[in-house]
């Protein structure tokens, strides 16, 4: 900012009153014109960056994946096999693979997270709420490889004495839950390490979907003579319907995109069965799996190729999320 | 005059005619709905089939509070399987030597890890924060309401990107045909860094007050100057807590390293081009696939070490929003 | 009871920062109708304050069964009660007696306690944060904050209308067959129905969408329609703030 100072009583004489009159704003304007449109610009290039990156990466996946696209087509999502020393890959297992680990995921951690939610927000006092909340979200923070760690040391062992033997023992006649394996790896192990990890997600959301809903819809339903869980299930549950559906959606994208906790787990199988206690892969896990094996140009063609199945179906997923947060939901003030 | 005491005569389309029979005669006593109601001056307990209600809705809510718990047991066991077993490996020697050269070999530390995950992070907030920044002034500052939804989009999907997609982007364009690099990891890093801190600097600025903005105007600042002196400087706390929550989520990536920066040795390396900077999250891959169970207990430990950083750094974060005045919270 | 229509001040209230709203709270002003017809009011429909709030307008509770010209009993009495919100003075000692097939509207400026006062008698300001009370509220006799005593039984008895309308996002059935649903009431559900629109002045506009939703309601039908959905139940206080 510019400050003109008139000097007239400058020891020096005649220099005073002409240097305060030095034509700084001529100069300042020039300044100033160049710095806000330098401004302009880098956030501009900043922005077309940000954007540009998403199509950067798509263009640079199919194109990676062009061998590969060349020589399987379609059927690469319809063949299963995956060996490296004849050439040949295809992605059905990981397609199965993906969709059972991420279904599995979402029914576990669906209804936990938006019973975690209506706890936080309709059950817990203030200052309960004020501590839990954050524990839950530091759920989220925990990385994935320590996750994944976790879950080969800790978790397989006890899904291989315990879990797995009592699920088939009881449900054993549902071919989900077959004979149990030696490992306690497999797509279970990975289905209850999504679950972990989605399950802070919609619980967030949730909470702050429920904290939205207008207090004179809660005092109606309450003023009607109505218990706490039919305010809920009348007023509140329906108000937020489609949030909830968005978090669904967001939930779905983590779940699909998680490469190396799932790769730690999930013991690199490559056919298709029933039970949930084999082992498989999936689409990101089988590429987290063979970044060191990886060296003939078809087979790193095909990682790109599975590649561009991740990130087309992780896309449609968080832009399901969006559009449905941006076409039929009342945002938050702090909005996600 | 007819007797006051008379009913007055009824009138068509009467709102107050509750029976519907053109008359206001009180409610006849034998009328079904008139005596299911039982007497309104019994005590006020849960009468009917209230009981059985308010056991539905205490058993539901004891059902999310079991769900809360069991969330806050997951957190517990998990941090504490890793603080157990990671806390025996941790002495002097694990901050401050490499691991060892032969497999199956006890001892050794993470210390070439440490130092390369700090300069992966350092490197990728170089490159992150500025163009945040950039991108969220964009925003505020320029872009028009459709331009400004395209590109919250725009975030908000790149938030929600696979990171091994991303590892495997940078992989394609840096890594085949030239070497693994320190760069290329903190690249793929800093990508995942952007959408956080561009959409969390957002928020900020749009808390500064609009009233320094107008003083500003007021006095004849220019825009970038605005921007500079008086903007920036008023949501810095909403920028660095932005960044340091982005540092935590990067710092505890693998996938976009895996591609990238994951073939390393076992020494100190501070050179970024050309080859790859041991970090943190691919030691304890690495280690988590082998057999060496030396290995497990170096990984466990620097498991420890890294959650460790990643909570307290969220926790850090956290407290700053809080200690903020209240105005300027958000 | 005190006469028909007769002013009541609130006592002096302790030491209020803004000394507008002290003055504001300061009077409030009671008035009775009679439910029945055909008993004389010394009230003209026309003479109730429709101010800030709805008090006066005529509710559609059960009518004695027992005839029109019945000795007036006590529903309410209120004795000594005194409302905080966090240590911050609401009400201060308010002591009256509201009784059967009677009318009753409280009148006073606005921010003067009349919703909190309202709120407190069917136990609608429990979920406030901070909300303390003091004094007896006698419903039939029985303490509204006794020990034993269950909410939401409260609520059911004594039905509450807000200020602004607040229906449900359902269509205008469901919106007042909700709570007849909860309480099992499902017997003749369709006449229940009719009958608590018909109250509420709504039917005659309404029969034709009855499946259509809620939200589609100009804002005073909506407000009737909350008006019907609380007499769904046949509450027996109804509370219009």
């Amino acid at each position: 900012m510019t400050v003109e100072t008139r000097s007239a009583s400058h020891p020096v004489r005649g220099i005073g009153p002409r240097i305060a009159r030095r034509p700084r704003r001529a100069r300042s304007r020039s300044i100033d014109r160049i710095g806000d449109g330098v401004l302009y610009g880098l956030c501009a290039l900043a922005s077309l960056l940000g954007v540009g990156t998403i199509a950067a990466i798509s263009y640079q996946l199919i194109d990676g994946a062009g061998l590969a696209i060349s020589r399987f087509g379609l059927g690469f999502l319809l063949h299963s096999t995956w060996t490296p020393n004849f050439n040949i890959f295809g992605a059905a297992s990981l397609l199965y693979g993906t969709a059972v680990t991420s279904t599995g995921a979402l029914v576990l951690a669906v209804p936990i997270g938006i019973s975690i939610g209506l706890y936080l927000s309709t059950v817990a006092p203030r200052r309960v709420s004020g501590v839990i909340g954050p524990l839950v979200e530091m759920l989220a923070a925990i990385p994935s490889v320590i996750l994944g760690f976790w879950g080969i040391i800790v978790l397989a062992p006890f899904l291989r004495t315990h879990l797995e033997p009592f699920l088939h023992s009881t449900f054993g006649f549902l071919p989900i839950f077959g004979a149990p394996q030696t490992t306690g790896a497999g797509l279970f192990n990975a289905s209850l390490i999504l679950t972990i990890m989605v399950i802070p997600i919609i619980a967030s959301i949730s909470r702050d979907l429920f904290l939205t809903v207008p207090r004179e819809l809660r005092d109606g339903a309450t003023a009607l003579g109505a218990t706490r869980w039919e305010v809920v299930r009348g007023v509140m549950l329906p108000s937020t319907g489609s949030g909830l559906v968005a978090a669904t959606f967001l939930g779905l994208g983590r779940a699909l995109g998680e490469a190396i906790a799932v790769t730690q787990v999930t013991g690199a199988g490559n056919a298709i069965h029933a039970s949930l206690f084999r082992t498989g892969d999936t689409l990101a896990s089988r590429i987290a799996d063979q970044y060191q094996g990886a060296t003939t140009r078809l087979q790193i063609s095909s990682l790109f190729y599975l590649g561009v199945l991740l990130l087309a179906i992780g896309l449609l997923a968080n832009l399901a999320a969006q559009v449905i947060v941006r076409r039929f939901t009342v945002r938050p003030a702090h909005a996600r | 005059m007819s007797d006051p005491s008379d009913p007055p005569p009824p009138r068509a389309n009467d709102p107050f005619d509750a029976t519907g029979r053109g008359n206001r005669e009180p409610i006849d006593p034998d009328d079904a709905f008139a005596s299911e109601l039982p007497d309104p001056a019994r005590p006020l307990t849960a009468s009917g089939n209230l009981r059985r209600r308010q056991l539905v809705s205490r058993l539901v809510e004891a059902g999310h509070t079991a769900s809360a718990l069991l969330a806050v047991a997951i957190l517990a066991i998990v941090v504490y399987s890793v603080a157990s077993r990671g806390a025996s490996a941790l002495n002097i020697d694990f901050f401050t030597e490499g691991p060892p050269a032969l497999p199956d070999t006890p001892g050794g530390g993470i210390a070439p890890e440490i130092v390369g995950t700090a300069l992966l992070m350092a490197i990728a907030t170089l490159i992150a924060m500025p163009v945040g920044v950039l991108i969220a002034l964009y925003l505020t500052e320029f872009a028009g309401p459709r331009l400004g939804r395209a590109i919250r989009l725009a975030l908000d999907l790149m938030n929600g990107l696979p990171t091994i997609v991303v590892g495997l982007f940078i992989f394609g364009l840096l890594v085949v045909g030239h070497y693994q690099s320190g760069f290329a990891g903190a690249l793929a890093l800093a990508i995942i860094m952007l959408p956080l801190i561009a959409r969390a600097t957002q928020e900020a600025l749009l808390r500064v007050p609009s009233d320094l903005r107008a003083a500003a105007d007021a006095l004849g600042v220019s825009h970038w100057r605005t921007v500079r002196g008086v903007i920036l400087p008023a949501a810095r706390g909403g920028i660095l807590t932005a960044t340091v929550l982005a540092v935590a989520r990067a710092s505890g990536e693998t996938a976009p390293l895996i591609f990238t920066c994951s073939i390393f040795g076992n020494a100190v390396s501070l050179r970024i081009f050309g080859q790859a900077v041991p970090n943190i999250p691919v030691y304890i891959f690495n280690a988590s696939e082998a057999a060496d169970p030396y290995g497990f207990a170096r990984a466990w430990g620097a498991g420890f070490v890294l959650l460790l950083f990643i909570l307290t750094t969220s926790l850090g974060a956290r407290m700053l929003v809080a200690a903020r005045p209240a105005g300027t919270r958000g | 009871m005190r006469g028909p229509c007769e002013t009541t001040e609130m006592p002096e209230m302790p030491e209020m920062p803004d000394p507008i709203a002290r003055t504001a709270r300061r009077r409030v002003r009671i008035q009775t109708t009679p439910l029945v017809p055909g008993e004389r009011s010394p009230i003209g429909d026309d003479d109730n304050a429709r101010g800030d709030d709805a008090a006066s307008r005529p509710a559609a509770a059960p009518a004695d069964r027992r005839g029109a010209k019945r000795a007036r009993q006590t529903i309410f009495d209120v004795r000594d009660m005194s409302v905080s919100y966090d240590g911050n003075r609401a009400l201060t000692g308010v002591t009256l007696q509201i009784e059967r097939n009677l009318i009753t509207a409280i009148i006073g400026p606005s921010g003067c306690g009349k919703s909190t006062f309202l709120r407190s008698l069917n136990r609608m300001n429990d979920s406030v944060p901070g909300f303390e009370i003091s004094g007896k509220i006698l419903y039939h006799g029985h303490d509204v904050y006794g020990g034993r005593v269950d909410p939401v039984e409260v609520r059911r008895r004594i039905g509450m209308v807000f200020q602004r309308p607040n229906p449900f996002a359902k269509s205008i059935y469901d919106n007042v067959a909700w709570a007849p649903r909860n309480l099992k009431l499902k017997a003749r559900l369709d006449e229940r129905v009719e009958r608590a629109l018909r109250g509420a002045a709504l039917w005659d506009e309404v029969k034709d969408r009855l499946h259509q939703s809620a939200l589609g309601l100009s804002g005073g039908q909506q407000q009737r329609l909350c008006i019907a959905r609380a007499v769904a139940i046949e509450p027996d206080v109804l509370l219009l703030d």
